[in-house]
């Protein structure tokens, strides 16, 4: 059985307006907030770009942080 | 007059707004810039020198770290996208400016960071004599209900927002392990943090900047698992007086180093208050006046360079 990603299944929909906008509404509630210092940042993905040669590869420690 | 303080963030947020306000009421005018208004305000950053929107930057300013990068739920960027690579840099950028010179921040970047993770939270609470709740993060589910018996709740390790495969946004709050999830679910894909559930009167916001401590509670028995998810929760705070939390608070922010917290406790019907988890850049101004105010005075006072 196909398990499912914890954040697939667990996810709600956010349905208030705005949010995507950035910064109107998600930082005036704590609901919605990501809360981290940085968290666009944290929601970016990870090394799907990754190649084994040097010439391609991402030299950050923490790929997703700073 | 102090230096201009730096305030990384965006006025478009009611709490860094409301600081910088009560600055200029100070007349002092704060540098306020983030990842992206960076790039109209102009910058130029070298070893000896800070200059935004073509002002020189004091070398000993005080500063106050709230958000590096706006949200960036549903711009639909990809990794590696010219959009992710540049927005990366500028966060660098901005990384660099908040170790650059001899600035004092409210909280260092480095420090806010290290202070995220909630498993060292737990462990230093833990050394302190902080009671927290049996706490675990495993890929197999099965691990989990060994350590903390059936009765568990999930949250994310991180952040709970996301955005799903048909472009929508989607939030985590915290949730109860039903045999569903148990059976159904990919623990080691994305790694989250399994509690064993409390008995809950009232939850704790307690918020510290400094020494300055105050406490907020909310009723347990009104409100679902996660409050979060009730929008009416957020008014249903009230002052509470916890001195022993509040002890304990300003301990543990003074272990993390960290200058402002705000700090998730949980009183449970029977046993000590439990701390759950510590936020260095959290919220406080959804919270009573009389709680909020006196940690806005002191960050105010900070960037004034009058603490």
């Amino acid at each position: 059985m196909r398990k499912i990603n914890l954040f697939e299944l667990l996810g709600k929909p956010v349905s208030r307006a705005g949010h995507d906008s950035g910064t109107v509404a998600t930082f005036t509630r704590e609901t919605f907030d990501d809360d981290t210092l940085l968290p666009s940042v944290m929601d970016y993905g990870t090394a799907e770009t990754r190649a084994a040669a040097e010439t391609f590869d991402e030299d950050d420690t923490l790929l997703t942080l700073l | 007059m102090p230096p201009c303080p730096l305030l990384i963030g965006s006025e478009s947020d009611t709490h860094l707004y409301t600081i910088a306000e009560r600055l200029r009421e100070r007349k002092i005018e704060p540098v306020i810039f983030d990842a992206d208004s960076l790039v109209e305000a102009g910058y130029s950053l070298s070893p000896d020198k800070l200059v935004i929107d073509g002002k020189a930057i004091d070398m000993e300013s005080r500063g106050w770290l709230r958000r590096v990068a706006p949200s960036r739920w549903t711009t639909g960027d990809l990794v590696g996208s010219v959009a992710d690579v540049s927005l990366r840099t500028r966060v660098q950028l901005v990384a660099a400016i908040a170790r650059h010179g001899n600035r004092k921040w409210l909280t260092s970047i480095d420090t806010l960071q290290a202070a995220e993770d909630r498993i060292r939270q737990l462990a230093i609470a833990l050394r302190v004599g902080i009671a927290t709740p049996p706490t675990i993060i495993s890929a197999d589910p099965l691990k989990i209900r060994r350590a903390l018996g059936n009765d568990v709740v999930l949250k994310p390790l991180a952040t709970g927002a996301f955005v799903n495969s048909e472009g929508q946004p989607q939030t985590v709050h915290t949730t109860l392990l039903t045999n569903d999830i148990f059976t159904t679910g990919d623990f080691g894909d994305a790694p989250f943090i399994a509690q064993k559930r409390i008995e809950v009167r009232r939850h704790l916001r307690v918020v510290t900047a400094g020494i300055t401590v105050r406490t907020a509670a909310l009723e347990a028995d009104c409100w679902p698992l996660d409050w979060r998810a009730a929008e009416e929760a957020h008014n249903a705070w009230v002052l509470h007086k916890s001195p022993e939390v509040g002890a304990q608070a300003v301990q543990l922010a003074a272990e993390l180093d960290v200058g402002f917290s705000s700090q998730d406790w949980l009183v449970p019907m029977e046993g000590p208050p439990m701390f759950i988890d510590l936020n260095p850049a959290g919220q406080w101004m959804f919270l009573p006046a009389s709680v909020a105010d006196p940690v806005t005075d002191h960050i105010v006072n900070f960037l004034s360079c009058e603490s």
